[in-house]
């Protein structure tokens, strides 16, 4: 019978089949203890692992994200709230009486930076507000 | 304390029970229905699978754990477009080791030996300090030698032996062809023996 080679012995533990020792040479032999005890190690899960409370973890840092992608998604519609909100004041002072439109235009653009100010005063109180929660 | 003990009971027999009835199409659909519960019994039932793929590839013990927590949010966020094609293991396992290869790469004390020029020529160096675990002929040691081995003959042997993958599904998992896990898996293996046999021998 023609010698197992290295690879033929892995196909024969790999598929647990191993012939009978009758049926190998010393050395065949030898061959196979040391790819078995080898398997038996590598079958072996490490000692040090994930902490118990893992799963745990993930899910309330899951929960954090979640939170905060839905947080920053309603403070960009309050900010398009506000831009939309002047715009439609604007919109329909045009329609009621032009030059009162064009007045609340200018008085927008002369106090841009306040109301500027004013947004991000409001979306940072949202913010903070939102913080407070989620530490509570 | 002794409510608290019952609840703790309760809950804990009921987690058992659905642990044990672990459906994937059931939990995939919950969870995508925003319920945490179920997304937490599925880190439970994959978190050793991820730990093993991330454990070998990766050195930092922090950041091993960091990585399988950065795992599962990207399995939740891509839950939606799982659509059963393959085993749900293998999908996870997939996205565990592209984002650990990720970090290898990103890494800074990415290894010359994680991707050596030749893979079928690697053969490990003759310093062989670790003399007490050779005498102990430990599992530990084993994983020692298999950390200094090149990345893609450490994750073929994680997958095929702790996973308990099959080489199909290695190949699905790492893109790697079947023919070339077998032949990792094969050589890494001739190699582990090889090295074991010759450091008893010293």
């Amino acid at each position: 019978m023609k010698k197992l080679t290295d690879e033929q012995i892995q196909v024969l533990l790999d598929s647990d089949l191993k012939p009978s020792d009758d049926m190998l040479s010393a050395s065949e032999k030898q061959q196979m203890e040391s790819y078995q005890s080898l398997f038996q190690k590598l079958n072996t899960e490490p000692e040090q692992g994930l902490p118990f409370n893992f799963a745990s973890k993930v899910t309330g840092q899951l929960k954090i994200k979640l939170k905060r992608r839905s947080d920053i998604r309603f403070n960009l519609l309050a900010l398009l709230g506000i831009i939309a909100g002047l715009g439609m004041v604007y919109g329909i002072l045009t329609v009621v009486d032009f030059n009162s439109g064009n007045q609340f235009l200018l008085a927008m653009l002369k106090f841009k930076w306040l109301l500027i100010l004013g947004s991000f005063i409001l979306l940072g109180t949202l913010m903070f507000e939102q913080r407070v929660v989620e530490n509570n | 304390m002794q409510i608290f003990f019952f609840n703790f009971c309760n809950r804990w027999l009921a987690e058992t029970d659905y642990y044990n009835m672990f459906n994937e199409k059931e939990v995939v659909s919950s969870i995508l229905k925003g319920d945490f519960r179920a997304f937490e019994l599925l880190v439970k039932q994959y978190e050793k699978l991820v730990f093993f793929v991330v454990n070998r590839m990766v050195q930092h013990l922090q950041d091993k754990e960091d990585i399988c927590q950065e795992v599962f949010i990207k399995v939740h966020q891509s839950l939606s477009k799982f659509q059963f094609q393959s085993k749900l293991a293998t999908w996870i396992a997939r996205i565990a080791y592209l984002t650990a290869v990720d970090h290898v790469k990103k890494s800074k004390v990415a290894r010359q030996a994680d991707y050596p020029e030749n893979i079928d020529h690697y053969h490990f160096s003759e310093d062989s300090p670790e003399s007490e675990l050779v005498k102990k002929d430990t599992a530990a040691y084993v994983n020692l030698l298999i950390t200094q081995m090149p990345l893609q003959y450490r994750t073929v042997l994680t997958l095929y032996h702790l996973n308990e993958f099959t080489c199909p599904e290695i190949e699905q998992i790492t893109g790697i062809p079947e023919g070339t896990v077998k032949s990792h898996l094969f050589r890494a293996r001739k190699l582990l023996k090889e090295k074991i046999e010759r450091d008893l021998k010293n």
